[in-house]
């Protein structure tokens, strides 16, 4: 039951300054339930050993206790188990893709398309793919609703055609909130440019709505990336999702090499390992992470995917709704009431800096995130020198956003003068 | 943070000092804090080692918008060597506070970086 589920955070029962904890940073990280804490302190208490390498009786304990989680990984996103490669967040998955699959495909006069809303995670890997290779770098627009500008992506994809080897772009937009219409984006890439493949961010998708892979790719994604930390896993794990053809072609390539991912081994050359889950492992992986992982989403299935989206969907209309009734405040972004729009609020607040007003609702207890959001070419483009973004989880309620609202009054009479 | 907000940081942003720019500037700088989105210029007049004028602009966070200002105002007719060895516990007394959180120590030094980058001569920037 999502209502019960605050009990299951001990962290959120603390004060700050004396004040009730009001936690809305969860776009930044999601805080962890008791089940995934066990999880992993269970791992260390009971399993603890290096993976695929020993023959007693630990080294067992922890090789299943990781393959478990890689499958219960897997299966929460509709994936394979060998379509998935454990890394430690976002940013190191799309660093992978670049050097994985780009270096090896990425030709000079080559284009790559990417988005104005994108995280510096995805859009400056691209940017470095790109300089690497000699390919030109398109930036897609944001509609003046805070959308993807999908008439823009159809004109770059019209003029570019075949030229276009990859598209990436977010899931959800972390500061807009908005959704990529992933149906289109997909459809519009068979149209112009069949070849090209198409990079799913899905960091702030994954903590707040069911997502199939399987089904996903049947739209024409091809790789998707996901930070455990913000959907109630540890820090320090993520997931690659990659689709298997691609694997196994070898058109997708490892990019770390070491143990575990060898077949064999002589002085100066080496093969890979058949397996492809152990082929992209290299080293000693971070297995009580991975078991962390496959605790929260088991946790996330216990609840329903599909309710905690609906939980969200309800969060993010309150708060647009009760912010976009207070003076001073601009909101960023579409109107949840005429499009989908997850995870999150971003405003402004007229005369007040964002850093000004996160450090003022912090005083009332309330943690939001302000600064760019690691979105500066988006800030850059609206103007917006700062904005204040409060975020949402399965925990929160609409007497967090009240808080919220009862915090902004503090920071309008402290700057009212 | 009660402190934080205190009468004379808003009042000094409310009404900044030294805000625009000099024409006869002998030394310039722009600072950026990448992590707030904030910038910040100063045009800087040295005769004979000594701060005659000073002109800033910028857009920020009320901390380091009142550091700047506050700064500015403070360095004048004061030598480059004295202002060059200021540092936090100067900042935090010109703004009137005893401590200030990791989260907003760079908003309170952005004014400091700001000058002391500014007059520091060319020669040894190169070095």
């Amino acid at each position: 039951m999502i209502s019960q589920s605050k009990k299951d955070f001990p962290i959120l029962t603390q004060k700050v300054h004396d004040k009730k904890l009001v936690y809305l940073d969860n776009a930044a990280t999601s805080q962890k339930p008791l089940q995934v804490i066990e999880a992993i302190s269970t791992y260390y208490l009971t399993s603890n050993a290096n993976v695929h390498r020993g023959v007693h009786a630990l080294s067992d304990a922890s090789t299943a206790a990781y393959e478990e989680s890689r499958a219960t990984i897997a299966a929460f996103f509709g994936a394979q188990p060998d379509e998935l490669i454990l890394v430690r967040n976002t940013t190191e998955a799309a660093n992978g893709l670049a050097y994985g699959w780009g270096d090896t495909i990425i030709n000079p006069g080559d284009v790559i398309i990417t988005s104005l809303m994108e995280h510096h995670s995805s859009i400056v890997v691209w940017q470095q793919l790109a300089k690497r290779h000699g390919a030109q770098l398109e930036v897609i627009g944001v509609s003046k609703t805070g959308e993807l500008d999908i008439d823009d992506f159809e004109k770059v994809l019209k003029q570019h055609g075949k030229k276009v080897r990859f598209v990436a772009f977010t899931h959800v937009s972390n500061t807009l909130g908005c959704v990529a219409p992933v149906k289109s984006i997909g459809g519009l890439i068979k149209q112009y440019a069949p070849e090209a493949r198409f990079f799913l961010d899905a960091a702030q998708s994954a903590p707040h709505m069911p997502i199939n892979f399987d089904a996903l790719h049947k739209q024409g994604v091809d790789f998707m990336a996901v930070s455990g930390h913000k959907m109630l896993a540890p820090m320090g794990i993520g997931c690659l999702l990659v689709r298997k053809e691609l694997l196994s072609s070898g058109e997708m390539q490892p990019w770390l090499f070491g143990g575990g991912m060898i077949g064999e081994v002589s002085p100066t050359e080496a093969t890979f390992n058949d397996e492809l889950a152990d082929k992209f492992t290299a080293g000693t992986p971070d297995v009580a992470s991975a078991v962390g992982f496959a605790a929260a989403c088991r946790y996330l299935s216990e609840v329903g995917m599909t309710e905690v989206l609906e939980h969200d969907r309800a969060l993010v209309k309150y708060a647009y709704k009760k912010l976009q009734a207070r003076p001073k405040v601009t909101l960023v972004g579409p109107d949840p009431e005429k499009t989908e729009r997850i995870g999150s609020v971003a405003f402004l607040f007229e005369g007040v800096h964002a850093h000004d007003v996160a450090q003022i609702l912090d005083s009332q207890g309330v943690a939001v995130r302000s600064g760019h959001h690691c979105t500066m070419p988006l800030h850059t483009h609206f103007g917006w020198a700062s904005t204040a973004r409060a975020s949402f989880q399965i925990y929160n309620s609409t007497e967090d956003i009240d808080a919220l609202m009862e915090a902004l009054e503090k920071v309008n009479q402290i700057f009212t003068r | 943070m009660s402190d934080l907000y205190r009468e004379v940081i808003l009042e000094e942003v409310a009404n900044p000092q030294n805000k625009g720019n000099l024409v006869h500037a002998t030394h310039k700088h722009q600072e950026q804090n990448a992590s707030c989105g904030d910038s910040a210029s100063v045009d800087v007049k040295v005769e004979d080692g000594v701060i005659v004028d000073i002109a800033w602009q910028g857009t920020g966070c009320a901390i380091s918008q009142a550091g700047i200002s506050l700064l500015s105002e403070e360095v004048k007719g004061k030598s480059v060597a004295a202002v060059n060895k200021l540092g936090e516990p100067d900042m935090l007394a010109l703004m009137g506070l005893t401590e200030i959180n990791p989260g907003r120590r760079k908003c309170l030094l952005l004014g400091l970086k700001l000058i002391q980058e500014a007059i520091i001569e060319k020669k040894e920037k190169a070095q």
